[in-house]
This record gives C-alpha cells, sequence and structure tokens, in this order.
C-alpha cells in the first residue's frame, strides 16, 4: 500500500468518525506540475489527496492562530519530519490544542524543488512525474521533455535532513525511512559556509543587494508555521511603529531580522519561507544560520522534543554567556 | 520639478532643532560617532548615574535608552538603532544573580549571545556592539567600558554605505 | 506610419538610442529570476520566459514614493525697539519648510505584454480624476512620461487567462506601439504618437509582407492557446448576489493572508501614506498597502470590519469584478495570471469567478445589510 493510499485511508476513517471536521493534505494544482494544500471536508473526495516529492508545503502553518475556519475546529494534518517538528515547537509553547489535532506522519525521502526545475526551461512547466522511484520527467506546454535525477533536484534543505520521519505523529503513512545517526554525526552547515566567509563589507553588499528585491508582501510571514502574533506583529504595529512602511533594504533587512528573533528557538528551517518568497531571497542565510549558533550555544534542535521547551523561553544558572 | 514653500507654525519654541556633538569628533572625521545604550534601570543607569557623580571624564557619544530590566530588551531594539545610523550600541545590565527582578537577566544573557553572534554575521564588525554587566556602584567600570567602546568605533568611523 | 520591421540584433541598438533621451526599462534575467530593471548596454532583455516576476507598474507607481520632504526649526527673530511689535515678533516661534516632489522622468518601458500595458490603463481610472474623483498628479506625471512598448506574446502560459476578459495576446489597450517576433526580428507597429516617436531609430525598415502576414498569424495562433474558463457575463450580479454564500470559506481555507498577489498585479493599487520624521528632518511617503494585510481595515476606534480572512478574501475579487467597475466602467484584472503563479498556495482567480461568479444554492445564512453596494 503506497503513502498515498495510507494518507486517503487515515483521512477518510478520520472523517467519518468526526474524529476531525476537515483534513489538510496536498492535491493537484492548476496542473500536473503544481501541487497545492488540500482541504477534504468529505470522505468522498479523499481521492484528491496525493503524496509525491512535490508536496513541499508545511501544512502546521494552516492550525495557528487565527488559520482555523470555524475557530475551534477538530483538524486533521499530513506532516512531513520537517513540518512535524514544527508542530512540536507550537504544542511546546501550548499554542495549539493537542486535543483538536489528527497528525499523520508521512516519512519522506526528499521534497522536489520546482524552482530548480522551472529555471531549466524558458517555457511554462505543465507536467512533473515520478514514473519510478529516482526519476523525476518535466514536460512543458509546448511539449518538451526532460529527465533529471531526483538527488540533483532537491531542496537544499532536504540534503541535510536529519528527521525524515515524523517527531510526532497519530498515525503514520506507511514504512519509516531509515533514520540518520543523529547521536554519532553533527548537522550539516556547509550551505552557509559560503557566506560566513565573506568579509563584513562583502557581507554587506549581498544583504544589501539580496533585500532590495524584497517587497514586504509577508508571505514569508504568514507561511512560517511558529510566526503566530498575527495582527499584533510587530513588523505591522503603527502605534508604535517600529519597522518603517517603506520599503527599502535596510528596512526589508531590519524587518527579517526581527522576524528571525521571534522564532529563534522555534524555527526548526523548515524553509516554508523560502518557498513562500515571490521573489526568491535567500531566507536560508539567516535562519540557518541562527540554528547553527543555537545548536552551539545549547546543543538544541527546535521542535524535536515534546517535553522540552525554546531555549529563550528558559534559563540555566549555568549559562556561560558574556563576560 | 521640486517646489518649496514654506508654511509657518505657530506656538512657542520647541527642542525641535537638530542637536550635534559637541566635542569628541570620530577618527574619520565628518562627524562624532553616535552610540546608542541600552540600559537597565537598576544596575547600569544607576552605574552610569554614579559616573556622573563621581564626575569621571568620558566621551559624550552615547545615548542612552534606559529599559526597567535587560530582559526588556528585545534584539530588535539594537537592530533599530543600526537601522537609524547609530555606528555603535552598547547593552549593559545588572550581573547575573544581582537582577532586581531576578531573573530577567538570565533570559537575557542568552538572547544577546545569539544577537551578538547574529550582528556579526550581517557584516557589522564586532567593535560595534557590546554587550556587558555593570552594577550600581561601579561608576569607574562603567567610565572604563565606555571609553574602551567609544575609541573602538571611532577608530572605525561613522557607519557609511550599510546593509542595516 | 505604416507596419515597421526591426532586425533581432538591431534590438540593443534600438534601446540604446532610446535610451539617449529616456531611461529605458526591460525585463532582465538575474540568477534565473526575471524582473523589469533600468536597461543599460550590455544586459539582455528576456522575452522567451513570458512574464517577469512583477509586472512593472512600479515604474509608474513606485512601491515606495516619498513626495514631500519637510523641516522644522527655530525661528528666533531679532529684538525689537517698538513695544507695540515687541510682544507678538519676540517670540521664538516654529518653522515648518515643506518641499513636494513630483519626480516623473521620461522613461520607455520595453517587453512588457498587453495585459502590463492594460493594467496601466486600468489604474488610470482610479488615478484620473474620472468622475470628478481624485486626480493624482503623482502618477500621471510618470504616466504621461512613460511609452509603453509591448511584445506579443507569442507562448501564452495555461494560468493566463486575459481572453475571458476581453483582452488577449496581441492587445492594444493601452499600448504605444506593439512588437511581435517573427523570423530573423520583431515587427513593429505604432498605435499612438508616443509609439511613432520611439520608432523614429533608424534601424526600423518598412516591414515586407511576409513580414506582416507572418506577425499575423503568430498572433492568430497564440489566441488559440488562451484559455477562457470563463465569461464576464452576469459575473457582477453573481458575486453581488453570493456575497453570503459560505463558499467564499471554502475557497480561501488555503491562502496565507499575504500580501503577494495584490503585489505582482499590474492593476492592484491600494496604497498607504505615512510621515517620518528623524531629529526634525522628515517625509511624507506613499507606499503600497495590500487589501489582506490583516490591519487593512482596522479603525482607529479598534474595529475591524475584515477581521476575518474570507472577508478580506471577498473582498479582493468583488473590489476587481464588481465594485470597482460599477464605479469606473472598467475591471480591475487583465487576466496575466501572476497571482496564481506566485501565490504561495497557488490560490487560482479563475476557479474563484468560476464558482462565485455563478448562480449558487440559495445563499445560507440571513441576508444582512448588503456589504459595499455602493463602491
Amino acid at each position: 500500500m503506497s503513502r498515498q493510499d495510507h494518507i486517503r485511508e487515515f483521512a477518510a476513517k478520520a472523517l467519518a468518525d468526526g474524529r476531525v471536521d476537515y483534513f489538510i493534505g496536498w492535491k493537484k494544482g492548476h496542473n500536473a506540475s503544481e501541487v497545492i494544500p488540500a482541504f477534504v471536508k468529505d470522505p468522498a473526495d479523499v481521492e484528491q489527496l496525493i503524496w509525491n516529492p512535490l508536496c513541499h508545503h508545511n501544512l502546521v502553518t494552516f492550525i495557528k492562530r487565527n488559520m482555523p475556519d470555524p475557530v475551534d475546529a477538530k483538524i486533521g494534518l499530513c506532516v512531513k519530519g520537517c513540518d512535524s517538528r514544527t508542530l512540536v515547537s507550537l504544542l511546546q509553547e501550548e499554542l495549539v490544542d493537542k486535543e483538536k489535532l489528527y497528525v499523520v506522519g508521512v516519512p519522506c525521502d526528499g521534497v522536489v524543488d520546482r524552482r530548480k526545475l522551472e529555471k531549466e526551461f524558458a517555457d511554462e512547466l505543465v507536467d512533473v512525474a515520478f514514473p519510478e522511484k529516482g526519476k523525476v520527467v518535466v514536460t512543458t506546454r509546448k511539449g518538451e521533455t526532460k529527465e533529471f535525477a531526483q538527488a540533483e533536484v532537491l531542496l537544499d534543505a532536504c540534503s541535510h535532513c536529519r528527521y525524515p520521519n515524523a517527531v510526532y505523529a497519530d498515525d503514520v503513512a506507511g514504512p519509516l525511512e531509515t533514520e540518520p545517526d543523529r547521536e554519532g554525526t553533527k548537522p550539516d552547515w556547509s550551505d552557509i559556509a559560503d557566506y560566513e566567509n565573506l568579509s563584513d563589507d562583502e557581507k554587506q553588499a549581498t544583504l544589501e543587494k539580496v533585500y532590495s528585491t524584497c517587497v514586504r508582501c509577508f508571505a514569508c510571514i504568514h507561511v512560517c508555521p511558529v510566526c503566530v502574533c498575527w495582527d499584533k506583529c510587530v513588523n505591522r504595529s503603527r502605534q508604535p511603529e517600529l519597522v518603517a512602511q517603506k520599503v527599502g533594504a535596510k528596512e526589508n533587512l531590519l524587518f527579517q531580522m526581527i522576524h528571525m528573533f521571534h522564532v529563534a528557538g522555534r524555527c526548526t528551517s523548515c524553509g516554508a519561507c523560502d518557498r513562500a518568497c515571490p521573489v526568491e531571497i535567500p531566507l536560508h542565510l539567516l535562519h540557518r544560520k541562527m540554528n547553527k549558533e543555537i545548536y552551539d550555544m545549547f546543543g538544541f534542535e527546535p521542535g524535536t522534543k515534546l517535553d522540552e521547551k525554546p531555549v529563550f523561553q528558559l534559563f540555566d544558572l549555568n549559562d556561560q554567556f558574556g563576560d | 520639478m521640486a517646489d518649496t514653500k514654506t508654511t509657518q507654525a505657530s506656538g512657542a519654541a520647541s527642542g525641535a532643532a537638530p542637536s550635534t556633538s559637541a566635542a569628541a569628533s570620530g577618527a574619520a572625521g565628518d562627524r562624532p560617532v553616535k552610540i546608542v545604550g541600552i540600559v537597565c534601570n537598576w544596575c547600569s543607569y544607576a552605574g552610569a548615574d554614579t559616573a556622573g557623580t563621581g564626575r569621571f571624564k568620558q566621551p559624550p557619544n552615547l545615548r542612552l535608552v534606559r529599559v526597567p530590566c535587560t530582559g526588556r530588551i528585545d534584539p530588535l531594539f539594537a537592530l533599530k538603532a543600526f537601522e537609524k545610523g547609530a555606528d555603535g550600541v552598547l547593552i549593559s545590565g545588572c550581573h547575573p544573580g544581582d537582577c532586581h527582578y531576578s531573573e530577567g537577566n538570565y533570559y537575557a544573557r542568552r538572547k544577546f549571545e545569539l544577537l551578538e553572534r547574529m550582528i556579526h554575521y550581517l557584516g557589522i564588525p564586532k567593535e560595534r556592539f557590546k554587550w556587558t554587566w555593570v552594577s550600581a556602584s561601579e561608576g569607574q567600570r562603567w567610565q572604563q567600558v565606555v571609553t574602551d567602546f567609544v575609541s573602538g568605533v571611532e577608530k572605525l568611523g561613522p557607519r557609511e554605505g550599510r546593509a542595516l | 506610419m505604416a507596419i515597421k520591421f526591426l532586425k533581432q540584433d538591431q534590438l540593443p541598438a534600438f534601446l540604446g538610442y532610446l535610451a539617449e533621451k529616456a531611461r529605458v526599462v526591460a525585463p532582465v534575467k538575474t540568477d534565473g529570476v526575471v524582473q523589469f530593471e533600468p536597461w543599460t548596454a550590455g544586459k539582455d532583455v528576456e522575452l522567451d520566459v513570458l512574464l517577469a516576476k512583477q509586472s512593472p507598474k512600479e515604474w509608474v507607481f513606485p512601491q515606495t514614493e516619498t513626495y514631500l520632504k519637510f523641516q522644522y526649526s527655530t525661528v528666533v527673530p531679532e529684538q525689537s525697539d517698538e513695544g507695540e511689535d515687541a510682544a507678538e515678533g519676540a517670540v521664538p516661534h516654529e518653522m515648518i519648510e515643506v518641499e513636494s516632489l513630483n519626480e516623473a522622468p521620461t522613461q520607455v518601458i520595453f517587453g512588457l505584454r498587453p495585459c502590463d500595458a492594460r493594467g496601466f490603463v486600468q489604474m488610470d481610472q482610479v488615478f484620473g480624476g474620472y468622475g470628478g474623483f481624485y486626480f493624482d498628479p503623482l502618477y500621471n506625471a510618470r504616466r504621461a512620461a512613460t511609452t509603453l512598448l509591448a511584445v506579443t506574446c507569442r507562448d501564452p502560459r495555461s494560468t493566463c487567462f486575459c481572453a475571458a476578459l476581453d483582452g488577449g495576446p496581441a492587445g492594444t489597450e493601452g499600448v504605444d506601439a506593439l512588437f511581435t517576433q517573427v523570423d530573423g526580428g520583431f515587427t513593429a507597429e505604432p498605435l499612438t504618437e508616443k509609439g511613432e516617436t520611439a520608432l523614429g531609430f533608424s534601424g526600423f525598415a518598412d516591414a515586407t509582407d511576409a513580414q506582416t502576414s507572418q506577425a499575423d498569424s503568430v498572433k492568430s495562433e497564440a489566441v488559440t492557446k488562451v484559455d477562457a474558463p470563463f465569461t464576464l457575463e452576469g459575473i457582477r450580479d453573481n458575486l453581488h448576489d453570493n456575497i453570503e454564500d459560505k463558499g467564499w470559506h471554502d475557497l480561501c481555507m488555503r491562502c496565507i493572508s499575504c500580501g503577494t498577489c495584490t503585489y505582482v498585479c499590474p492593476s492592484c493599487y491600494c496604497f498607504s501614506i505615512n510621515d517620518e520624521l528623524v531629529e526634525a528632518k522628515g517625509e511624507r511617503y506613499r507606499v503600497w498597502d495590500n487589501c489582506f494585510n490583516p490591519l487593512y481595515t482596522e479603525e482607529t476606534s479598534g474595529h475591524n470590519p475584515r477581521a476575518q480572512k474570507s472577508n478580506r478574501f471577498r473582498n479582493r475579487f468583488s473590489h476587481k469584478f464588481w465594485y470597482y467597475p460599477d464605479k469606473y466602467d472598467s475591471l480591475l484584472c487583465s487576466g496575466c495570471g501572476r497571482c496564481i503563479m506566485h501565490c504561495p498556495t497557488r490560490i487560482d482567480i479563475r476557479e474563484v469567478l468560476q464558482v462565485m461568479g455563478s448562480p449558487r444554492a440559495a445563499a445560507s445564512g440571513e441576508p444582512t445589510e448588503a456589504e459595499g453596494k455602493e463602491a
């Protein structure tokens, strides 16, 4: 039984039993190259739920405060390993009610980066298919077809994945993926090494260039599963106004850094923000560094254990920081 | 196509004229460096006061922002200061164990450690940001901290062409 | 002026000719991302990728536009000897100097698509003082100084739906000159005086019959590639009738209420105004706003009529296809499909209009006081 079949079975049962008011998964988008979040209310509609390497959305963002509709809905959702950690971050702070959730963990061997595929063609993609494991076949509107090895077109985040299985789930969609040896290995932070090695001036120049394209759409803020302040967000505040409404590189970088600090210790570098950004700003440069330093300071990986609390919500008398 | 109009507002004089720092000019010359100091009310602000009453000579480049406790300091304050043009940011509070609210600075030191590392990662030279602990009676230490920090910032001069 | 022809390798020279008298803006690909940016010699204009990430509207309607600068100062008058005036004149008083700005550099936008040009025409309505409403001097100054040279969409996308809105891949609304890619180069049709002026470059030859006829078949073939997934007929009335329908909630479940669709759209125009002051010097600027911002309709009392995401969602589509047409006789959408392409969850405006722009089963819930019956 495929993972997709497991998901459909779990969803149908949870809906039929009344355990959830609606079930969130993934479904085909406006063409066969797109996958979008699916909200299923009727057990008969579970056939639209799919599972394939295009299922990149972190669905945990839909259970944040202000998102459930109705507000007190019981919700079922699918989570990959990376997604489940953001759910655990929310649960550590009791920002969502565990009793209202039904969580289906979906073991994952990597998500394909649709943007990488898009950049291989000038023409529009209309089909991304997975005829066999490890192979990706892309077709454009004018009929051009190209094959890729899945390993070469994965999201950058997947290349250093340490949690292929959900760390929290009520049911699991099929057999687990092989767990990497987390005890014996350190996380891989090589993706930010190039930037880290730049000089101060080069870093500033890079950031200025990158953040001059930001349009302050707030897609990153809203798609982030642990960014919950919503209408009370400091970045939106007008009284007092802390971040200028003006859209310029300096203001945009300040905006993003505030977001990063406010999710520090809860952000798991799931990458939803990177994928949501319409102008493809490399937000991972910031949140990956942040998580690297947090790991260095505390040995802490956010959202991995239900009985932990995010590190900045705690203190230890034995902390050795500063003078 | 800019046209200039002058409108007169009635009312008594307000102290709204731009202020300039009279004394020490930066090494890189065109203007004195502007440092924002964010200090807790009970220890460091009092420590600065002690330095004042003791008439300890300090460079005048520091502008203090007083908060009840370093635990209240959101990393955004330091970043905002840089964004608005501060050449340096200095944070100071009670020594761990002596917090007026018992625990505020325990939370704070975790945040500031990350803040410092991220500020460097943004390409802001380490001489421009410092966080430390100065108690109410440590007027001399306050003088030393400020003098050293300002001189470090002056060597780099005012910040120009910056991303934040 | 007759239809002209420009050889492919003459394009940089043509843009250079335009650049002598105007800022030239064109789509350029950088690190795989295509955006409209100022063109300089040596840059390749990207025309194979159909649409730049964002529309070119920011070149006429900048995201942030400072239009006033002001400075406070204190005037301390000289002591007067005359007793009567002494009381009045001797008191130091505050002065404020205000400088208004209205930059409108001459510019040519090359390589935009007919839907982008149409977006400008749609925004012209609200900014143009029609019906006695406000005439925006900033927008109109830039608009008057801008020439739009559009390129026919030889290969429309599946997300294009200009055809459903009485537009098309070779549409001419708002276009000063329309370029069409044919063998060896472009045909160029001047449509306005500005277009004729732009085509004054010596590298243009008269188009041959073969070239114009090829351009015609490129256009008619392109038209067949654009879907029209709904018709405009009845949309306005159905949106009105369906205002309380629960379908709005279902359609917006995956919407994350950001502002991406608004900011990539060629015709969204909402803006906010802000003053900022640093040490007695300040500026007043306007900046794009978006109706999905949870605080968009928050009032000073604290009441927020569109606190619910589904209300904001309903408002966007109703504005574009009902309120705006009622007020200005113009749609506020040109069918470019950018909102579909860039929405983080691919909310599909076509789906929304198909569902909510059609008659629905009896609306659930009590009929309430009609919201937004007036624009």
